[in-house]
């Protein structure tokens, strides 16, 4: 074939053929050759601020409902503790009161006009409450005799709305000290967020 | 043989990126999946009354914020019944024109209070049955502020409730 063509057509013909030939070779050079560093970057990056505020909002708030906590100047790191949450009394549906993870009393009207009148009366105490804050003593008891990192020193952290009445505040305190938690720690969220 | 090591050389220089971007990206879309909320929470220390409190000598210093529906009522006591100081804050209005308790003249007669008088950090804090958890931390905030040559104000407070007001 190349005898039939002049130097010069040969040589374009080889050309034509060659880039042929090439274009796949070409197309993955080009694939190799995509600059990944600026992506690694942004991923560090990302991944460092992301640790960083899941080691500062370590502290989740375990039941669902209205809630919105009030603000605070403080500059105290929570510590870990048992949660006691009082959801919204306002809401659409009735708050509720949850030790940890579970709901222990919802707070209707009446139970709510029935305990304010107990405490008028320097009753304190929570019936249901105090079942679920012993209940859960009993369970951190029964694991500080297997784990040894685990022990009871009665600290609980109350996570409250923002609108709660101080005596049901009140009444959920005194009812932990029944209970034997007799450290309280008041959440709230950092004012200078 | 040469062949051979240059394509162990070409082998060298190419980096592969590709597990660890793998890994990278699996653990940002953990992370925000499970960040809930970037707020970051902080505490307030207190205790209630424990029974049999309030035994103090006749000379004890006693701070005490009475929490109404209309104001403060800041009070230091000597001993039982010897007042030392008594002010009553009303509440101020804001710039949504609400009433707001005046937490500013709160933490103003608490510094003076406690460069007059040789005082502890305990205060009681004696809350109206029906003011707002909001308010309470308010006026927990108001006097446990660090003041300079006077370090925490009042850090260790103790709630109470006021009945009738």
């Amino acid at each position: 074939m190349s005898q039939n063509l002049s130097d010069q057509e040969y040589y374009l013909l080889r050309k034509k053929k060659r880039g042929r030939h090439n274009r796949k070779p070409m197309g993955n050079e080009a694939a190799k050759e995509i600059n990944l560093v600026a992506m690694m970057d942004v991923l560090t990056i990302l991944l460092i601020f992301l640790l960083k505020s899941y080691s500062v909002s370590a502290m989740s708030i375990p039941v669902g409902g209205a809630i919105s906590i009030p603000l605070s100047k403080q500059l105290l790191n929570p510590k870990e503790a048992v949660k006691l949450t009082i959801t919204s009394v306002n809401g659409e549906e009735p708050g509720v009161i949850a030790v940890d993870e579970d709901a222990v009393i919802e707070l209707s009207p009446e139970f709510l006009a029935r305990y304010q009148k107990r405490l008028q009366n320097g009753d304190y105490s929570i019936k249901e409450l105090k079942e679920a804050l012993d209940k859960k003593k009993r369970l951190i008891q029964a694991m500080a005799k297997v784990v040894d990192d685990v022990v009871f020193d009665g600290k609980i952290m109350v996570i409250a709305d923002k609108n709660t009445p101080s005596w049901l505040i009140l009444s959920v305190l005194g009812t932990s000290a029944e209970a034997e938690f007799t450290q309280y720690q008041l959440v709230a969220v950092r004012e200078s967020q | 043989m040469s062949r051979k090591r240059r394509h162990s050389e070409e082998m060298g220089e190419e980096l592969n990126l590709v597990p660890y971007m793998d890994i990278m990206v699996n653990l940002v879309l953990f992370m925000l999946v499970n960040i809930t909320s970037f707020l970051s929470f902080t505490i307030l220390n207190t205790s209630i009354p424990a029974i049999g409190d309030g035994g103090g000598d006749d000379k004890s210093l006693s701070a005490r914020v009475d929490v109404e529906s209309g104001s403060y009522k800041f009070v230091v006591t000597q001993g039982a019944d010897k007042v030392l100081v008594s002010s009553v804050i009303p509440k101020i209005n804001n710039e949504d024109g609400e009433k707001v308790y005046d937490t500013q003249s709160l933490l103003q007669a608490a510094t003076s209070a406690k460069q007059k008088y040789s005082m502890g950090e305990q205060i009681l804090l004696n809350m109206s049955a029906k003011v707002k958890y909001e308010d309470l931390v308010a006026t927990m905030d108001a006097v446990a502020e660090t003041k300079p040559g006077l370090g925490d104000l009042f850090i260790e407070p103790t709630l109470n409730i006021l009945w009738g007001s």
